[in-house]
């Protein structure tokens, strides 16, 4: 190892200098707390969100609501970000296999949603699904219905749950007990998978061979009932920002990918390694290194587009917290609080990908 | 792949690499052939309503009725020409800077100042033959190239100053620019604008914060200058530092060293920066929507938002993002032209 040439400099600390506005904001936030300039989030809001993931009333406290507002956010961004990662990383795969065709698709994608403003793609998905036939008419799939109302889910049942909590359970106890197989991967990877199924099956045909594992949808005379409901402003913002970003992460992976030094792939031919082998313990190794910092500064780009969500009407903490500011007044207290969420937030991002880098960064 | 790909006969296709190639042409032929069912022939290009329109077909009579809206907004019908005007003053600015002959200070000066302000007086009227028009009536595309425009033009010499004052020898001055600069590249555009664009008439008594499409344009400017301004901090840094000392040993001045060594260098280090984030800018623009103003994205939703052209949405959509994917398309790629042209030759 020690003769691979390092991939990157060694990682700086981060100066104050950039840190001084985050700290800043949250240094007026202490001083607003404590002049008592933060005393209104304890007053009710006598308005009602029109989305939320968990119940809002109108009687909630302003830091109630706009705690759930928070929530909207992270749900908003949690899914974009797992959802442009997997569509990202998919798309780049496609753009490095080097086929002239497929590549070209790969780029012609990444070049379609870069160069077009988020606003639009987000306006247009709305516009796509609030178009979409009523609830009577939905495009239905294994319990999934998409209509106009929105995307209805089935969702797992306490049965359910524990089905899968005893087949992971199972998966665990496996691993520890294979151990001593130390290289045999592909091994303990068939003996975990076994008894995952196994577990799994055992508790479904035996103790809860009478109860349904999901909640499915359905139809009532105007809407559908049981499962998840996922608002139609969600799905919009949703989809725009995946394949936004999707864009960005295809081209970070495939930078990451180039980074990698032809010498040591064909060091990696020589020793005639699989090709899978070449691809899975060389070249995506190496890759990773330079991949997970960009992918890291991307996701705080789609933590702050969440914002976008005013547009279609999501209530998100950007949009609550202007509501919040036309109806209570307390602009400034307001903007801080918000700011300083969003900078607790990125900076969690920004570390852990510090972190993950960190332990993965090559020796010296 | 087991064996080593040394061959002397070069490479050879494998079934797999030959298969995907026909599974993509097969793609591109099932997508093209929809495509263009779906745009030219079924597509109806005259009609009043959305209800004329044929259901197998793209409706591009949608954007022939209300062609008008999405490039004005609610600029009076009679005085449009001027709107178009003005449009037309933007892009041939644009066109000029890739010139070679303009690349003078002081045409670049002048074109800087003339564009805009012919702009503005297009627009905004006022004289004989050309009655005034509010800037509440201001709209669409040509609200989109106004905002794009004030904000480079004020904001390109904003970075410039801001660089050179963060890099100030007297520390409040520095510690100021800095603080300023991050602040505004932290926060999300969007809080930005909200805040001078809605928030600030509250706190302000009536007429003391100004027009409000002003308002906005001037802190899109700031906005755009803090961003440049590390763009040319960044390429001041990159400038060889044999370069600031011949120039102290010819015994030129601080302002001359800026002007004529360091300047012109440093910029044209932070010329691919600068670029992108001229595209960017572009789509940026947008954002004035969210917070309620009469934009080109804005117009979009107007444009199919009537009783006629109810559902027409994905025509109108497409229209309007293939004039944003045009702009930013042209912009990056006038960019990288300039960018091969004046790239310092290091050998």
């Amino acid at each position: 190892m020690s003769t691979l040439p390092r991939m990157k400099p060694r990682l700086r600390l981060p100066s104050l200098h950039g840190t001084l506005p985050a700290l800043a904001v949250l240094a007026a936030c202490l001083v607003a707390y404590a002049t008592g300039s933060l005393r209104f989030l304890d007053d009710a809001t006598s308005w009602q969100l029109g989305f939320s993931v968990i119940a809002q009333e109108p009687g909630d406290p302003y830091w109630r609501t706009l705690g759930i507002s928070l929530l909207n956010t992270l749900v908003l961004a949690g899914i974009s970000i797992a959802a442009a990662t997997f569509i990202g990383t998919l798309v780049a795969l496609v753009a490095i296999t080097g086929h002239p065709l497929w590549s070209r698709f790969a780029r012609g994608y990444v070049q379609l949603f870069r160069n077009m403003p988020l606003i639009i793609q987000a306006l247009f998905w709305f516009a796509y699904v609030t178009h979409l036939p009523g609830p009577r008419k939905a495009i239905g799939l294994w319990g999934v219905y998409l209509s106009n109302r929105g995307l209805s889910l089935p969702v797992p049942t306490l049965a359910g749950w524990a089905v899968a909590a005893a087949g992971l359970v199972a998966a665990f106890v496996a691993m520890r007990a294979t151990r001593s197989l130390e290289g045999r991967l592909t091994h303990r990877v068939a003996v975990m998978f076994l008894s995952l199924v196994v577990a799994a099956c055992g508790m479904r045909w035996t103790v809860l061979a009478n109860h349904s594992l999901w909640d499915v949808p359905q139809l009532t005379s105007f809407n559908f009932s049981g499962g998840v409901q996922v608002a139609t402003e969600l799905i919009a913002v949703a989809i725009a920002l995946s394949m936004f970003g999707s864009a960005y992460v295809a081209e970070i992976v495939r930078g990451g990918f180039a980074t990698v030094p032809k010498g040591v792939i064909e060091a990696a031919r020589a020793l005639a390694l699989p090709w899978w082998a070449l691809e899975l313990k060389v070249r995506a190794p190496l890759a990773l290194r330079a991949i997970i910092l960009p992918l890291g500064s991307q996701y705080t780009v789609l933590v702050k587009a969440t914002s976008i969500g005013l547009a279609v009407g999501f209530t998100d903490l950007f949009a609550v917290t202007m509501m919040s500011i036309n109806q209570s007044g307390h602009t400034i207290a307001l903007l801080c609080v918000m700011t300083a969420c969003f900078v607790v937030l990125n900076q969690v991002i920004v570390s852990a990908a510090n972190a993950v880098d960190r332990a993965f960064a090559l020796a010296a | 792949m087991s064996s080593l790909p040394v061959t002397l006969e070069g490479p050879r296709e494998s079934l797999a690499s030959r298969l995907s190639t026909v599974a993509a042409m097969a793609l591109v032929a099932w997508i093209g052939w929809h495509v263009l069912r779906w745009a030219v022939v079924d597509a109806t290009w005259h009609a009043v309503s959305a209800d004329q329109c044929s259901a197998a077909g793209a409706c591009w009579a949608v954007i022939r009725a209300r062609y008008r809206l999405l490039l004005f907004g609610l600029y009076p019908p009679e005085e449009q020409w001027r709107a178009a005007l003005a449009g037309g003053v933007a892009i041939a600015t644009l066109l000029a800077l890739c010139w070679k002959r303009m690349w003078r200070v002081r045409v670049l000066v002048g074109l800087f100042l003339a564009a805009p302000v012919a702009f503005v007086l297009l627009m905004y009227g006022g004289l004989p033959g050309m009655p005034l028009v509010p800037t509440d009536r201001w709209g669409g595309l040509a609200l989109t190239l106004f905002l794009y425009l004030i904000g480079i033009v004020l904001g390109m010499p904003l970075g410039v100053v801001l660089a050179l004052l963060r890099r100030s020898h007297r520390r409040p001055i520095a510690a100021g620019a800095a603080f300023v600069v991050d602040t505004v590249r932290t926060l999300p555009m969007v809080m930005i604008l909200f805040t001078v664009g809605v928030l600030a008439p509250m706190a302000f008594p009536d007429g003391f914060a100004g027009d409000k499409l002003w308002r906005v344009a001037i802190a899109f400017a700031f906005a755009f200058g803090c961003y440049q301004s590390e763009i040319v901090r960044a390429g001041l840094q990159a400038v060889a530092s044999g370069q600031d000392e011949a120039a102290r040993a010819l015994a030129l001045t601080p302002y001359q060293r800026m002007r004529l060594v360091l300047l012109p260098q440093a910029l044209t280090n932070g010329l691919p920066a600068t670029v992108n984030l001229l595209v960017a800018t572009f789509k940026e623009t947008s954002i004035v929507a969210i917070i309620g103003y009469f934009d080109f994205a804005s117009s979009a939703q107007a444009a199919y938002g009537n009783a006629d052209w109810a559902g027409a949405y994905v025509e109108v959509y497409l229209f309007v993002a293939a004039v944003y994917f045009g702009f930013a398309t042209v912009i990056g790629w006038l960019g990288h032209r300039i960018e091969r042209r004046v790239r310092i030759d290091r050998s």
